[in-house]
């Protein structure tokens, strides 16, 4: 049997639930709004560049894209406030909050993350194990708040420039001049970071390479827990806790995914990163104009 | 201007008038010409050649068309005035001894041909026997005339008309702008084209903006040869509008295309102008985007000190509320050239700069090491067949 494009259907051992349907509309809903956002917004943060005008042609115009960039931010806020509920009820109803928020399974930075970032260096460098990642190890927890963060920043300073006569009533004026270069900047850091630094932690490494299509099927096999979240793997092996607690491995174990499932993550994947690395080239062409 | 169009209009008018009466007296007198310079038969017995009997054959009707139609033959042929006619001391009267006006203007330009010893005289524009009306020529701002002159200009001077999109195609005459007689090259301090002379030129039809211009700041560099920008003394009509590639304001994408006029001078003002969100959006075709003649006007353009001035502290809600309904003392505080590197200018914007300069680097220099490092690490292990939690083997069942 050859070896299968998605990394997370490699190896052996039962599937077992990573991401529920939420995660991964969410997720998906966050992809489809970003690349709007980042498509119609480049060429105005790089007017000068030779793809800008072809591109907001393809958009319709330049009042055109701005009003897409914006339909998509207001579909950004939309599905995080629907995320935050999400959030809120989850805290609200966990059978054991504290083990929610702070046992192996939280999206909460601990101070275990440090450790983990520091022993990842070590590793790197071979002076150690690679550290053994809960659920949510640093990079996930990074990729999270820094989406967080971006929203903050960008969905502010957007929001400001969107409204600029209400804003100006009562704001000086050269806070459109410091909103802009917080959300193109900002915008440029979200995408350098998702289209290089993410696509390589999570699909471009040579160990997991060509794509990880486990945030579209939502599951993997043990044996690529154990290698990307072995203290996790470990847990579900010794019968101990998931997120909702008193969960083993038979609570978590996910039929395989069907061949059409697949097929979409796949597809879904591979559209991503191509749009993705053609934004990075589009955003290293410009630099120089 | 307009003064000076109105006093050569009269001029010409009273000439073509006084001329009119004198020929009429004239040819009443002394009839008969054509019995033999219109028949090309009998002349070609006189001559040697056809090529000169030709040359001698006069349409009478050519000649009724002419502005010199109400004159005899010999008005200009003073020496043939009695027949036969005498083989010896013959001459013909030159223009200038009734359009000595014109003569002198034509000595004085680049027809007379001092510089390069090639005189371009009366008759290469004017024809000889068809001599247009002095009047239309002279006005010559509508068809036929307009169309008799450019012809006869671009027979000599290019392959073709103004070309496409000129608003003066068709319309304008070249003598218009290049003047007829005393016509100089624009380079030279005496032509009607020079920097200083443009304002009567063009503003004979365009005064408004002639005099607009005269008092801002192209017009009163170019007039008192102040520098400015570039080493520029100012600008004249022709520096920002260009001449025989002129473009239509009324054009779309015109306001855009003049953002490249500015900048061939204002290359800070346009490079910090299309970091702002104007420029931006004007360059990939906004329609609505201010551009620099929206903010600093066309014409009566000032600096910002100057209270008159579009862009003075003080005028700036009303200049910036022509687009934006609301704008208010705060608003109108926007940058509309950011300079980020220049603290003084703006403390925020340059320190908002800084940060988030920073802070890119910072990320992508630290994940960037991260991810860099992981890959070295992959492919080391792989190299000393260390596996990875035997991943990558076979499917799952």
């Amino acid at each position: 049997m050859s070896i299968p494009l998605d990394s997370a259907q490699r190896g052996s051992g039962p599937y077992v639930w990573r991401f529920n349907l939420f995660h991964r509309w969410t997720h998906a809903f966050a992809m489809l709004s970003f690349y709007v956002l980042i498509l119609t917004g480049l060429p105005l943060r790089f007017s000068c560049a030779p793809f800008s005008a072809p591109l907001v042609r393809f958009w319709g115009g330049v009042e055109r894209a701005g009003l897409i960039h914006r339909w998509a931010a207001a579909f950004m806020v939309v599905y995080s406030l629907v995320h935050i509920v999400y959030m809120i009820r989850k805290v609200w109803r966990a059978p054991d909050r504290r083990k929610l928020l702070w046992g192996s399974d939280s999206m909460i930075p601990h101070p275990q993350d440090a450790r983990d970032f520091m022993q990842q260096f070590k590793w790197y460098f071979g002076r150690g194990p690679k550290p053994a990642f809960g659920r949510y190890g640093y990079l996930e927890k990074m990729d999270y708040f820094g989406e967080v963060w971006g929203f903050v920043i960008i969905g502010g300073t957007g929001f400001v420039l969107w409204f600029p006569e209400f804003f100006g009533a009562w704001l000086p004026g050269w806070i459109f001049n410091v909103a802009t270069i917080f959300h193109g900047y900002e915008a440029l850091i979200a995408a350098a970071f998702l289209f290089t630094i993410h696509f390589f932690n999570v699909h471009l490494r040579p160990d997991k390479f060509p794509l990880d299509a486990v945030m579209f099927t939502g599951r993997g096999t043990l044996e690529y827990m154990k290698e990307e979240h072995q203290a996790m793997a470990a847990e579900l092996e010794a019968g101990a806790a998931g997120p909702e607690s008193r969960r083993a491995i038979h609570d978590m174990r996910a039929p395989a995914p069907s061949k059409r499932l697949t097929m979409v993550g796949t597809v879904l994947g591979f559209v991503a990163w191509g749009i993705g690395l053609a934004t990075i080239g589009m955003i290293l062409w410009a630099v120089f104009c | 201007m307009s003064w000076a169009r109105g006093n050569r209009r009269r001029r010409v008018l009273l000439m073509a008038l006084g001329l009119g009466l004198s020929a009429t007296a004239v040819s009443a007198q002394e009839p008969g010409c054509e019995r033999c310079h219109e028949e090309l038969e009998l002349l070609r017995q006189h001559v040697p050649s056809l090529a000169m009997a030709r040359a001698l054959l006069v349409r009478s009707d050519t000649l009724a068309a002419s502005a010199h139609g109400v004159m005899t033959c010999a008005a200009c042929h003073t020496g043939y005035r009695s027949f036969p006619h005498p083989q010896a001391g013959t001459s013909t009267a030159s223009c200038a001894s009734c359009h000595g006006a014109a003569d002198t203007a034509w000595q004085g330009g680049v027809h007379a041909g001092a510089a390069d010893g090639q005189s371009v005289a009366c008759a290469a524009c004017h024809g000889v026997h068809d001599v247009a009306p002095a009047a239309a020529v002279a006005a010559a701002s509508t068809d036929p005339a307009r169309d008799v002159v450019v012809a006869r200009c671009v027979a000599c001077h290019s392959t073709d008309d103004l070309p496409e999109g000129n608003p003066h195609r068709g319309q304008v005459a070249c003598t218009a702008c290049h003047s007829h007689h005393a016509t100089r090259p624009p380079m030279e301090p005496s032509s009607q084209l020079a920097p200083a002379a443009q304002a009567a030129t063009c503003g004979a039809c365009h005064a408004e903006q002639a005099l607009l211009w005269s008092a801002d700041v192209h017009g009163s560099g170019v007039l008192s040869g102040t520098r400015g920008p570039g080493g520029r003394r100012g600008a004249a009509c022709t520096d920002c509008h260009g001449a025989h590639d002129m473009a239509d304001p009324g054009e779309r994408g015109y306001a855009a295309a003049t953002v490249d006029e500015c900048a061939a001078c204002h290359e800070h003002g346009a490079r910090t102008y299309y970091d702002s969100y104007h420029g931006k959006a004007a360059r990939l075709g906004s329609a609505v985007a201010a551009t620099c003649a929206q903010c600093h006007g066309a014409h009566g353009i000032l600096p910002a000190a100057e209270p008159a001035s579009t862009v003075a502290a003080a005028n700036l809600v009303e200049t910036c509320g022509a687009c934006h309904e609301n704008a208010r003392p705060a608003f109108v505080l926007y940058d509309t050239h950011p300079d980020p590197f220049n603290r003084d200018r703006n403390p925020y914007i340059h320190g908002a700069f800084w940060f988030m300069n920073s802070l890119l680097v910072f990320v992508l220099a630290v994940f960037g090491a991260h991810t860099l490092l992981w890959w070295i690490r992959i492919e080391l292990d792989k190299r000393r067949g260390v596996g990875h939690g035997g991943h990558g083997g076979e499917a799952a069942p």
